[in-house]
């Protein structure tokens, strides 16, 4: 999965979420990977195809028009954020501890 | 707006299967973060948010176009593209002439178009720089006796409007320069003052500089209040905030200086040095002094016809109770962006239209360039294919590539925009409305930025889908023969479309301009009615305060005119208040005995005092009768001269000397018949006139004097000057100018269009051409073996280079076949721009045909020579 489908997925896993909304919490995990709306939308388009998200529902009482179209996280998707998340504590416990030799700390 | 109404549009340009709710909300999205990022950050945030978006979406658009998914995989970081433009950098670099042959014409197209835009854009677009400029109206006062529409209107009646109507939130009015004596600099000049009555400050949204502007009906006894403006505040005082407060230093009533208007206060007339309350003239208390401009903001949920009707009835009760200045007058009310436009609107859209037609021409011509050259690649690209690289892979190399060369063309272009910009301020229309406003700003390099993009992308576009199936043909050029192959049917059809298209948008700027040019001989032809070589102009005008009594000024200007007489060289002189082509001019209205007219209607005459010897000094032959002489003096028989029109108006089997006409209970005595001149334009038909000895007419202190005299008229400036200056010292010599310049002026705007929309068809003409030949040369190179093998098989050169010539002059025939109607239709609402010529004459529109036809023939020559040169063996064996 890429990071940005993950940080979507980990996004909406937190709560139903509006384009805006998205983008406002992705500039607040990295504001130097901000996507463009663009790759935002096809990010979403993709989450739609594969079952993971799907657009919610909005009532509009007060009737001033159509409200932003949120987006929702499918047991699918809760299904496949943990499957990811999974995969990348794995990959996690890989990484050496202490007894990293020297020459492959990165000078760290 | 621009960034969300491409946004919305970039929905046609994706897939099918990709325009769906999706793509409005992103639109919506971006709408709201625009609006984020301009309130939090400035609306510089905002516009390269806007540009980063706009180029993404059209880039990604593209993309899925040509690779059938509407990008690389989500989330994949951006180190391919990095890949890509390395690729691309290298694919320029391999073809220098191309590089520079595209970027130099697209910043050419681009430059004209965005600078033309932004004259339009500003002009005729934008709204105006008032508050509530929607309710802003004029409110004219109408003479429909006279067919006039537009006339101003008298302070006192102007106040009557304002107490009376309800439908305006705001009146005011102003009037245009008044010109009095400046003696704050070393010699004495003229400087013009501009009147305001009501609030038009706040009409106008009107700020001040320094200083502040004096509130409505705020009175100084001692003496009126006056802002001066920008310009002659910097130039004239210096810049220097301590005038506030001081008198200015005029002739007569000395206004004092409270603030400086900055000179882009739009609405208010160019030219006028310093503003003062309307009250502080003479005749602003005289019923019939109309010199009011009247300006309104409507009251919100008012329309313009009920405005109209309501000021009816006023006027209707005004003219009834005053009726010696106010009978037979109506109203009008007019939006004030109509009445900003009005002449300028046709001359604005032709030209937006034309840079719009150029920049597609330049477009579609290096779309065939391009084209062109992805088949002489054919052998890197089957080279890259082999490799690995897919079909969209190789498509995205090559919109990237002209991508690149969008962005430099574009940037290029707006350089060549700024300084078209300049020379279209500065050469173009003189009455061009809001000239202050019009600018390069950042709205209009977003618009170049994202034309750069658009017409980049536009270029590539159809290239990159041909380059996929070049690279998959293998297209291989064909060794020292030159040959080209892998070119399919639809590659040929698409570049034949193009080269087609192209003649076609060049044959409608070529009549347009073919048109404009036999307008303007035309108009330069025309007979003025005078003969203005060696001729010198100045205007005189003598302050009321010491030369307040006809006697004196005429006894001031006989010496004048005496003494300018007396210069070496001079032939005549003479004076009048009404100069060809200068501002002054005066009309009446006048009755012939035994001629009656219609009931409602009146006579109008326009009437031109003049002095000394002037029509010889003008140039003007006595057709018949006899010019002004001494017997014709202050307590003589009226007399006057008469325009060829009036003549034969009233006498058209001659007669008109010895007869005479009835101005109010004045019997005027006709003694000379000379020809028609021309007043406002070369263009303007001449209005019925009567000149007057200045002795007779009793009125005019100020007049135009007239000098012919030997060799260059420009060496008589200094002596006149200081004949005028031994006369009187603090009288000035203003507005000095050779007749012939004065002349030459009336053809600085319609030389201006000949010159810009020849400029647009000539560059369109020159790319359809290059096109046209791109096209041929093409044919003739992907076809070296079959011609060869004709030649080989009996045919004569001669024949071969007849076929090729034939299959470029169908080229032609096509597009001037699609290009003529399309520039009759257009040329048919352009009647307003041309002279003594049908815009749609047929002469005209067959001349360019041919023409046109012939230089393609021509342009296909080049290539047949080549083909009739193919040695047979060579060709066969590449």
């Amino acid at each position: 999965m890429q990071t940005l489908t993950y940080r979507v997925l980990a996004i909406l896993g937190a709560g139903d979420a509006d384009g805006t909304e998205l983008l406002q919490r992705l500039r607040e995990l990295d504001a130097d990977a901000e996507p463009s709306l663009p790759t935002l939308y096809r990010t979403l388009r993709d989450g739609i195809d594969r079952g993971w998200v799907e657009i919610a529902e909005v009532e509009d009482p007060a009737g001033r028009g159509r409200p932003p179209r949120r987006y929702r996280l499918t047991a699918e998707g809760v299904a496949a954020v943990r499957a990811e998340a999974e995969r990348l504590r794995e990959l996690a416990e890989l990484a050496p501890g202490d007894d990293l030799p020297a020459h492959a700390g990165g000078g760290g | 707006m621009i960034g969300a109404r491409l946004l919305r549009l970039s929905r046609r340009i994706y897939p099918r299967r990709l325009r769906d709710a999706l793509h409005d909300d992103m639109v919506e999205v971006f709408v709201r973060e625009r609006r984020r990022l301009r309130e939090r950050r400035g609306w510089w945030a905002a516009v390269l948010f806007s540009a980063r978006t706009t180029l993404s979406v059209l880039v990604d658009a593209a993309r899925a176009r040509l690779t059938g998914v509407s990008s690389s995989k989500p989330g994949r970081p951006p180190g391919g593209l990095g890949h890509d433009l390395g690729h691309a950098w290298t694919g320029l670099r391999s073809g220098p002439g191309y590089v520079a042959t595209v970027v130099i014409t697209l910043a050419l197209g681009i430059g004209v178009a965005a600078a033309m835009f932004s004259v339009v854009d500003h002009v005729l677009l934008e709204p105006l720089p008032h508050p509530a400029p929607e309710r802003i109206v004029r409110v004219w006062r109408t003479l429909p006796q006279f067919d006039w529409m537009r006339s101003p209107v008298s302070a006192p009646n102007l106040e009557d409007w304002r107490e009376q109507a309800s439908s305006f939130e705001l009146l005011a009015g102003y009037s245009g320069a008044r010109r009095g004596t400046y003696l704050g600099d070393e010699f004495p000049t003229r400087i013009a003052a501009g009147h305001v009555a009501g609030p038009l400050w706040s009409i106008l949204g009107a700020r001040t500089l320094v200083g502040r502007l004096p509130d409505v009906g705020e009175v100084d006894a001692a003496a009126p209040l006056a802002v001066v403006a920008e310009r002659f505040w910097r130039e004239r005082l210096g810049g220097d905030t301590g005038v506030l407060g001081s008198l200015l230093e005029v002739e007569g009533v000395r206004p004092r200086i409270v603030g400086v208007l900055p000179d882009e206060v739009g609405m208010l007339p160019r030219g006028v040095d310093y503003w003062m309350p309307a009250a502080a003239t003479p005749s602003s208390e005289e019923r019939g002094a109309n010199f009011l401009q009247a300006v309104a903001r409507l009251r919100p949920g008012v329309e313009a016809a009920a405005a109209q009707a309501e000021m009816e009835g006023i006027v209707g009760s005004l003219a009834e109770r005053y009726p010696d200045t106010s009978a037979g007058s109506g109203v009008w009310i007019e939006p004030h962006r109509d009445f900003l436009v009005r002449d300028i609107r046709t001359l604005l859209t032709m030209f937006g239209g034309c840079a719009a037609l150029t920049l597609i021409v330049v477009c579609a011509s290096l779309t065939g360039l391009t084209l062109t050259r992805v088949y002489s690649r054919g052998r890197e690209l089957a080279v890259r294919a082999a490799l690995g690289a897919t079909t969209g892979r190789i498509a995205r190399q090559l919109l990237i590539e002209s991508a690149l060369l969008g962005l430099a063309g574009g940037a290029l272009g707006a350089g060549i925009a700024h300084g078209l910009l300049r020379a279209f301020l500065a050469y173009g229309p003189e009455g061009l409305p809001r000239r202050a406003e019009i600018a390069v700003d950042p709205g209009i390099l977003l618009y170049t930025a994202v034309a750069a993009i658009v017409a980049g992308l536009l270029i590539g576009l159809m290239p990159a889908r041909r380059a996929a199936h070049v690279a998959r043909r293998g297209g291989l050029s064909g060794g020292q023969t030159g040959a080209i192959e892998g070119i399919a049917p639809r590659g040929y059809r698409a570049l034949r479309t193009l080269a087609a298209g192209q003649v076609a948008l060049s044959t409608v700027l070529l009549v347009g301009a073919a048109l404009l040019g036999n307008s303007f001989l035309r108009l330069a032809a025309v007979d003025p009615g005078f003969d203005a070589r060696g001729r010198l102009t100045a205007h005189v005008a003598l302050p009321e305060s010491r030369y307040g009594d006809p006697e004196s000024a005429g006894i001031f200007f006989e010496e004048l005119l005496e003494r300018t007489a007396a210069l070496p060289g001079v032939i005549a002189t003479g004076a009048t208040w009404a100069l060809p082509f200068r501002p002054t001019y005066g009309s009446g209205v006048y009755e012939v005995d035994g001629q009656p007219v219609p009931e409602g209607t009146e006579l109008l005459i326009g009437l031109v005092p003049v002095r000394g010897d002037y029509f010889r000094a003008m140039g003007i032959p006595i057709l018949e009768g006899r010019a002004f002489g001494a017997a014709d003096g202050a307590g003589s028989a009226p007399v006057a001269i008469v325009n060829q029109t009036m003549a034969s108006r009233h006498w058209p089997e001659g007669g008109a000397v010895g007869s005479g006409f009835r101005r109010g209970e004045q019997e005027v005595r006709i003694v000379g018949v000379v020809p028609d001149v021309k007043r406002e334009s070369l263009a303007a038909d001449s209005l019925a006139e009567a000149y007057l000895p200045h002795v007779q007419a009793g009125w005019a202190s100020e007049l135009y004097v007239v000098i012919h005299a030997e060799g260059e008229p420009g060496r008589l400036v200094t002596p006149l000057r200081e004949a005028l200056r031994g006369m009187d010292p603090e009288l000035p010599a203003t507005s000095i100018a050779p007749m012939e310049e004065l002349v030459g002026r009336t053809l600085t705007e319609p030389r201006f269009r000949m010159v810009l929309v020849g400029g647009f068809a000539l560059f369109a003409a020159l790319l359809s051409l290059l096109g046209v030949y791109g096209v041929i040369r093409l044919v003739v190179a992907s076809r070296t073996p079959e011609i060869g093998l004709r030649m080989a098989l009996g045919a004569d050169r001669a024949g071969t280079a007849a076929r090729v010539v034939v299959s470029g002059l169908r080229l032609g025939l096509l597009g001037v076949g699609i290009g003529v109607p399309v520039a009759w239709a257009v040329a048919g609402t352009a009647d307003s721009l041309v002279f003594e010529i049908s815009p749609t004459d047929p002469a005209t529109f067959v001349a360019v045909a041919i023409a046109l036809v012939a230089v393609v023939g021509l342009a296909s020559w080049l290539p047949a020579l080549r083909a009739s040169r193919i040695d047979p063996v060579i060709a066969l064996r590449g």
